[in-house]
């Protein structure tokens, strides 16, 4: 899956909100938070992020070969992206992707963004928590996942002037296609929408889920 | 009385520890195949650890929060009915518990451990030129970390 979100900060599983975001600047400029399903940090989307998402069944996940697709593809388009430990893609040593994974039983998901012109003034601001927020919090967990900081850059730096987001959308969907013969556009049926709307509604927008961690129990 | 181990899995290729984020069942709970045991986090992976068997859960041998090798045993499951045969051929089913570490904090190291064994690259190449199937490769004893197959004789 190919797709991006309007200005927002996507928390990983098991993060903790207030260590995590600047919460007086996500509400002044109305990002949006959201936990994720999946482990790892925090990271920022806008319309300049792309995020890519690969949903396997497999009884034994070898993630790394994600990371490797997309690495192949950039290298396509002429841009030579280095992996690092963390599964994230660097270009001279700052970060273009950051990537996290989960599995549900037999089932596998890698994620990935991709800055592509993102506002990295507003990433770093929205990323930044605020000492004081901490103490602000009354965990119910003890038990959080740090996200790494990491320098990043915008791919739009290093490819030609003419290249818009758009036309790298679809070389990223020409490549997988043309790469994985398996692989076919599939246009979400009515069916899918309203089964992703009720997981929404139930879960993915409530403040249970998005801020407050006792939401496993 | 026969029990079955549930141990913490592999989270993909180079994982060799988790942290239990939490718990889904308690002992005493009745469980069913499929079910989700407990949710493992690592850095970047987040996984809900279903039931390999249905049962009755006898013990939880590490709490939230605890950092578990890959293969350790986490809990054991008295296995629904008394019949032998009804013991599934993947993992190790005992009768007796041999090495529960209660509230140790050492975790326990599998010397072999079950299920898809992982394979270094530089193991699996030799294996293919060598024209070795996955059962023999299998069947060899390791002799690198956590039993895994060194290239080293």
């Amino acid at each position: 899956m190919l797709w991006q979100n309007e200005p927002s900060v996507i928390i990983g599983k098991h993060q903790n909100v207030w260590a995590e975001v600047n919460m007086d600047f996500v509400r002044d400029h109305r990002i949006k938070v959201v936990r994720r399903y999946s482990g790892g940090g925090a990271v920022y989307h806008d319309a300049g992020n792309l995020n890519f998402t690969f949903i396997e069944n497999s009884d034994n996940a070898d993630f790394n070969k994600y990371l490797i697709q997309i690495q192949k593809f950039l290298r396509e388009i002429g841009i030579n992206a280095e992996a690092d430990e963390r599964r994230g893609l660097n270009i001279d040593g700052l970060k273009i992707s950051g990537s996290a994974q989960c599995i549900h039983k037999k089932r596998v998901m890698y994620h990935a963004t991709l800055l592509y012109s993102t506002d990295l003034l507003s990433l770093n601001a929205a990323l930044t928590s605020l000492p004081t927020q901490q103490n602000d919090v009354t965990s119910p967990r003890l038990l959080y996942v740090k996200s790494v900081r990491s320098p990043v850059t915008n791919i739009k730096e290093y490819v030609p002037d003419n290249m818009q987001i758009s036309n790298l959308k679809e070389l990223i969907m020409n490549y997988f296609l043309k790469n994985e013969t398996n692989n076919k556009i599939y246009i979400f049926s009515e069916k899918d929408l309203s089964a992703i709307k009720q997981l929404s509604r139930n879960k993915y927008s409530t403040s249970d889920w998005n801020f407050n961690a006792s939401y496993l129990k | 009385m026969a029990t079955f181990e549930i141990k913490m899995p592999k989270l993909g290729e180079s994982i060799t520890e988790g942290t239990i984020m939490t718990w889904s069942v308690k002992a005493g709970d009745v469980i069913n195949e499929d079910d989700i045991l407990f949710e493992v986090s690592t850095a970047k992976v987040s996984a809900e650890i279903p039931s390999p068997v249905a049962g009755k859960i006898l013990q939880i041998l590490f709490k939230e929060g605890d950092t578990v090798s890959v293969g350790t045993v986490v809990a054991i499951v008295q296995l629904e009915g008394d019949s032998e045969e009804e013991t599934p051929e993947v993992g190790e089913s005992t009768t007796a518990k041999e090495e529960a570490p209660a509230s140790s904090a050492e975790p326990v190291k599998n010397v072999k451990s079950e299920e898809a064994r992982w394979y270094s690259p530089i193991v699996l190449q030799i294996a293919q030129e060598a024209q070795l199937s996955k059962e023999e490769l299998d069947s060899i004893p390791g002799t690198g970390y956590e039993g895994r197959l060194s290239k080293k004789i």
